[in-house]
């Protein structure tokens, strides 16, 4: 045992600083992971200013060199700079699907918990129906009825990332809504829009932002198989899944622009993954295993 | 137990009835005309409503969801958009070839997953729970699409030892099989792992350590006895989900299942394939959920009882 474990208020001023993060590795190399993957990719292109989309097809198919540090595409485009740009587009449907879904489900959860009835058959009656259908069917389902493009495809994922989002905070609220000091502050006369702010919000928030970590990874995951489908973003926009399916019919000749976005993938959905368990095992220990 | 089984059943039937209204509903906003689709670019305007009442697609929606749940009252799914076939018979073939493979992708998952799960809790927090359980992560965080195209590249492409698609040999399992595991392998340790620890710190186990009980016999007996619910549990459900979810798997390898029928149906808006299909994920997820609570009974007798 060292002196830091056998009491928790000592310990280096480093420790002290990073408190509970240092106490889950997990967390922490998913948080490096994704703090790499964040400057990769938007300070990234702020350095290589090359255009992603500049075509010369003199320079198609180029090696590794110092002018192209990750080779040119068949069009002659350069990989380094559609990596970064095409990342962006990832994360961009990553966070902006996850945030839709948060929005939407934590409301719809939290309101049918407090208000109870009608509200709340319907509400998880509906988040139960959409769980009856496998994650992938529901994306590709509401990416055929939301059509092709970027924002029908953060649309649908956030449709489908709703459920989740929902059913958490609704069984969250529902535990605070138990607990003697939410009804003390009712009894004393609490407005609803109090209780919810001051009592419900900080508790439910961690356990939404381990869900919400979570999610982004899964949903760059989900994003990108349904952009190599063609069922979401279309080219010649980058993004790292219609990067795969470009790279599909080259592969014999330039494997390095099947392997570089896929592994690009694994390392941001590792990331994802790991910060949101170690978001988990930070800031609430008895949530872990669930 | 037993009533528990039957209200969640009821619970189900009725998820599964609002869900596929919803569905049904939705997709016939879907941008895209069946009719226009089927007719080909040189259907005129007169050809494409031809179609359009045949397909019985110019009646008002409500009309359509009516005549719907009555025809599959009577066993009748309607034909397929596409290709004129019943949608029962079409989906009945595709079924067979989805539960081979996810049957064998199954297998593969929970014979390495398993025992991962068991070691990485006994030898928690030392190396091989490390990296048994970075394994898991990777697993859950691999892109499947992306795998699939390697293992192409590699043993297809470049070895020349496997085929990269299509049914015909066993051989053709290897890669789909393989893609579709990778994808599960995650959870399953997870699941394990999680349950045997969980076993391990109860005060049975203890008691019996203290006894002098041999550990195998206690792991044996006392710990995965009673820690195969919550995996039993995870791996029905997951069944019930990959059968769907080998969408990519099934459409990378030209596998002539449900999911690949799924991808088709939604690109050529093949309603009544896209609504029977959501039917049948629908209850193949109930049934698997209830054979996974049936299991659970048999495994657990406490569960009998309640």
């Amino acid at each position: 045992m060292t002196d830091a474990a056998t009491h928790p208020t000592a310990g280096s001023t480093w420790s002290r600083i990073v408190g509970p993060f240092g106490k889950s590795i997990s967390g922490t190399v998913g948080a490096i992971l994704v703090l790499i993957v964040l400057v990769f990719v938007f300070i990234g292109p702020l350095v290589w200013t090359v255009d992603p989309n500049a075509q010369n097809l003199i320079d198609s198919f180029l090696a590794f060199s110092s002018a192209h540090p990750l080779g040119t595409d068949d069009q002659g485009r350069d990989t380094l700079a559609r990596m970064m740009v095409g990342g962006r587009t990832s994360l961009l449907i990553g966070f902006g699907s996850m945030s839709l879904g948060l929005v939407l489900g934590a409301t719809a959860g939290i309101v049918a918990a407090l208000r109870g009835g009608i509200a709340e058959t319907l509400v998880m009656r509906f988040v139960d129906a959409l769980l009856a259908l496998p994650g992938i069917v529901q994306a590709v389902i509401f990416a055929a009825i939301f059509g092709r493009g970027l924002g029908p495809l953060i649309i649908a994922l956030g449709i489908y990332s709703l459920p989740i989002f929902a059913r958490v905070s609704y069984t969250m609220t529902r535990q605070v809504i138990g607990h003697d000091y939410f009804n003390a502050a009712i009894i004393l006369g609490a407005s609803k829009t109090r209780a919810v702010f001051i009592h419900i919000l900080p508790n439910i928030a961690t356990a939404i932002m381990a869900v919400a970590t979570l999610r982004i990874g899964s949903n760059i995951l989900t994003g990108a198989a349904l952009n190599f489908f063609g069922l979401g973003v279309q080219p010649p926009s980058p993004e790292w899944g219609l990067m795969i399916a470009d790279a599909r019919q080259f592969s014999w000749q330039t494997p390095e622009l099947l392997i570089l976005p896929g592994i690009a993938l694994f390392i941001t959905s590792i990331g994802f993954n790991l910060l949101g368990d170690g978001i988990r095992d930070w800031f609430d220990p008895k949530l872990r295993n669930t | 137990m037993l009533t528990q089984v039957l209200k969640t059943l009821a619970h189900s039937v009725i998820s599964l009835f609002l869900l596929f209204t919803f569905v049904f509903f939705m997709i016939r906003i879907m941008p895209g005309d069946p009719a226009r689709l089927l007719g080909g670019a040189g259907a005129s305007d007169y050809d494409v409503q031809t179609l359009r009442e045949s397909l019985g697609l110019d009646r008002s929606v409500m009309e359509q969801f009516l005549i719907f749940v009555r025809n599959v009252a009577q066993g009748d799914f309607g034909r397929s958009i596409q290709t004129g076939q019943p949608v029962g018979a079409e989906i009945l073939t595709a079924l067979a070839w989805s539960f081979s493979l996810v049957t064998a992708a199954m297998l593969l998952a929970i014979a390495f997953a398993v025992p991962a799960g068991v070691v990485a809790a006994v030898k928690r927090n030392r190396l091989p729970d490390i990296s048994l359980t970075s394994i898991a992560v990777a697993s859950t965080s691999l892109p499947a699409f992306w795998l699939a195209l390697i293992l192409i590249e590699v043993f297809s492409v470049n070895l020349r030892l496997l085929p990269s698609g299509g049914t015909g040999d066993l051989r053709n399992y290897i890669l789909p099989t393989v893609v579709l595991a990778a994808t599960q392998v995650g959870l399953i340790t997870r699941m394990t792992r999680a349950s045997v620890v969980e076993v391990l710190t109860a005060d049975y186990v203890r008691t019996a350590r203290a006894k002098g009980v041999h550990p195998y016999r206690i792991l044996l007996r006392h710990v995965l006895v009673n820690a195969a619910a919550p995996t039993v549990t995870v791996v029905g459900l997951q069944t019930g989900l990959v059968l769907a979810g080998s969408i990519v798997t099934e459409t990378i390898f030209n596998w002539p299942g449900v999911g690949r029928l799924l991808i088709r149906a939604v690109q050529a808006r093949d309603y009544p394939m896209i609504q029977a299909l959501i039917l049948v994920f629908g209850v193949a997820m109930v049934t698997f959920n209830l054979l996974a609570d049936l299991l659970n009974m048999l495994i657990d007798p406490r569960l009998r009882k309640k």
